[in-house]
């Protein structure tokens, strides 16, 4: 076996190979200048048109390895494409009868009614399906089933943000690329079995063939990684094609960013086995285009309004899930983001006192009362913040303090189910002051 | 060697694997103590096995009906899970009644359970000593349909806690009266082992 350092070394040129075959910027400008979704896109304006750039002769050989699905075209059976298909049907069937699938009408309306803005012609291709799960994720699958989850709706600032992420699922959808994917796989793996072949035959050693199949798998990543670059300038390409702001795929990224900063996760970025491009490069990139491409649009917009009166009755839920994720820092840094945001901060401050009573321990609940403090008097505040104080109080033994906030509460909200409970509650504390 | 022998010799093999592949034990109808934890009576044969900290229960298998005994779980920890994991909340000493639903719904639904909605919630008594009882219904990924009943007590510094859970539409109905009837007779000794 090759010495440690040796593999080493051998694993970095690996990687550096693997970036060096990686499209980099232009990627994410070849779905800014695709002709072919232009014939089916509805466009902002001719003036808005003629400001996209023009993809070259030489970029047409280089990227578009593959043409775009047309609307309602479904591959022939007899093709690879058409298993891709099957599967994802199947999974489809089963994602429609699943309980964290949403059913609220209102919300799977506004967010199809995006879906089908931004794609234009291939709007009856892409069924879109709410999802109750609390990541900051969308997905899309070969035949056009789009999930949406209520993490990326939740930390979505803006119609323009949460377009960014479904233009970029439709750019999979579009480009194919998940039978891109499978043909490339099955390429590399038949590529690699002809290769250990003739290693073998030549009475080479296996770790060679070790490396060889690592080289393999860093290929298919870094190809992934295209695709997601790919997929993002789509995703750019429609808010510029709808009047959206395109500064604001960058903007998501750095919401993003700044929660796992402020989470503590650092993860450093795996040039080798990473499915997506590092965030910060995504940020970059996005960042740049948009930045270029935002003057020489006639008008845009954020889609602001529309979109917090969709999210603002709902956000508390999901908040909720969040925070059921039991993971402090996590729910501490998105309250933090979105605290920066400004809406309803009496809500959030809630939500943070309500993270922290979860974990339970004496200093926590102290940081709790803190942040119920903060809500107070702010907008959103929910009522049964009382509630919560109350509990808390009497946890910490601060009975006179607790039964004043108990009551307060029932006061305010005297047919709360639990009503019952809180006044067994103010009894038993009342009678451990009495003994004491 | 006799082919008959030989298909003798084979299905002896056989057993002896699927033997190794065997998880649940028989739990007779008699009174039980779960090492001083849980004293309690059943009249029909379960069957049983051990997960994590708990003894589980079941008739017809944990998906469709499952009754958990949990060991007593000290403040600070997880009944569900070892600290490592921590997406499961810890419980505290200190919890009032709505602290421990709160504990309880965390920890459902860290285990994939969803829409959660608590049909009752009252104090009990496990022998002599203090508990509450919550029954609740919740849906499963699936949309399957699920009933169940938990007692908390907080008892020498520890959470004592037992949790039934079947799927309503038909054997949450067959079990529920003999489920009664263990709940009923359950107790946790004055003087518990911790």
């Amino acid at each position: 076996m090759l010495p440690l350092s040796s593999r080493l070394g051998a694993l970095v040129i690996v990687a550096l190979l693997a970036a060096g075959c990686e499209g980099g910027q232009p990627l994410y400008e070849a779905g800014l200048k695709d002709e072919a979704f232009g014939k089916f896109a509805g466009r902002a304006s001719a003036s808005d048109e003629a400001a996209r750039p023009a993809l070259s002769a030489e970029e047409v050989d280089r990227f578009i390895r593959l043409e775009n699905i047309r609307p309602e075209e479904r591959p022939p059976i007899e093709s690879d494409e058409a298993g891709v298909w099957l599967i994802a049907d199947r999974a489809e069937a089963s994602v429609r009868r699943e309980a964290d699938r949403i059913r609220d009408a209102e919300l799977n309306s506004y967010v199809h009614g995006n879906v089908c803005k931004l794609a234009g012609a291939y709007c009856s291709s892409v069924r879109s399906y709410v999802v109750r799960v609390p990541t900051f994720n969308a997905s899309m699958s070969p035949n056009g089933m789009m999930m949406v989850h209520t993490g990326l709706l939740l930390r979505a600032g803006n119609e323009a943000e949460m377009n960014a992420v479904l233009g970029h699922e439709i750019g999979h959808f579009l480009r194919r690329h998940s039978v891109q994917r499978q043909r490339m796989i099955a390429q590399t793996k038949s590529t690699l079995a002809w290769l250990s072949f003739a290693v073998a035959l030549v009475g080479g050693s296996l770790n060679l063939m070790d490396l060889s199949s690592t080289i393999g798998i860093a290929n298919v990543m870094a190809y992934e990684r295209d695709h997601e670059r790919e997929a993002d300038g789509y995703g750019l390409r429609m808010l510029f094609d709808q009047g959206y702001d395109p500064r604001a795929a960058s903007q998501i990224w750095s919401r993003l960013i700044r929660e796992k900063e402020k989470a503590g996760e650092q993860r450093r970025f795996n040039p080798m086995l990473a499915t997506h491009p590092a965030p910060q490069e995504r940020m970059a990139v996005l960042g740049e285009i948009g930045n270029a491409l935002a003057p020489r649009m006639s008008a845009m917009e954020l889609g602001r309004r529309k979109h917090l009166s969709m999210i603002l009755p709902r956000r508390h839920m999901w908040i909720e899930d969040e925070i059921r994720l039991n993971d402090l820092k996590h729910a501490d840094a998105l309250l933090d983001v979105l605290i920066e945001d400004g809406v309803n901060l009496g809500e959030l401050y809630y939500y943070k006192g309500e993270a922290y009573r979860k974990q339970g321990s004496k200093e926590k609940l102290e940081k709790a009362l803190e942040f119920y403090d903060q809500a107070i008097g702010r907008n959103g505040t929910p009522d049964r913040l009382h509630k919560a104080k109350g509990l808390v109080l009497a946890r910490l033994e601060r009975n006179a303090e607790a039964i004043e906030a108990l009551e307060k509460y029932l006061a305010l909200v005297p047919e709360d189910p639990d009503a019952a409970l809180l006044r067994s509650q103010i009894e038993s504390i009342r009678k451990k002051v009495g003994n004491s | 060697m006799s082919g008959g022998w030989k298909a003798g010799l084979s299905a002896a093999v056989l057993l002896v694997f699927l033997a190794g592949c065997t998880r649940y034990q028989l739990a007779e109808p008699r009174l039980y103590n779960f090492e001083n934890h849980y004293l309690f009576k059943t009249r029909t044969a379960w069957n049983t096995t051990s997960e994590y900290r708990a003894v589980m229960w079941t008739k017809s298998g944990e998906i469709l009906d499952a009754l958990y005994f949990f060991e007593p779980t000290p403040n600070g920890q997880s009944p569900f899970a070892p600290e490592s994991q921590e997406k499961f909340p810890p419980f505290r000493t200190n919890m009032t009644v709505l602290d421990l639903r709160d504990f309880l719904t965390t920890s459902l639904s860290n285990i994939k359970a969803l829409d959660i909605e608590y049909q009752s919630a009252k104090p009990i008594k496990l022998g002599q000593t203090d508990a509450h009882r919550f029954d609740f219904t919740y849906r499963r990924k699936s949309r399957l349909e699920m009933r169940g009943i938990a007692l908390l007590a907080i008892h020498d510094h520890h959470l004592y806690f037992v949790l039934f859970m079947a799927e309503s539409s038909h054997y949450y109905g067959a079990l529920i009266g003999e489920v009664e009837e263990i709940l009923a007779s359950l107790r946790v000794p004055a003087k518990a082992k911790s």
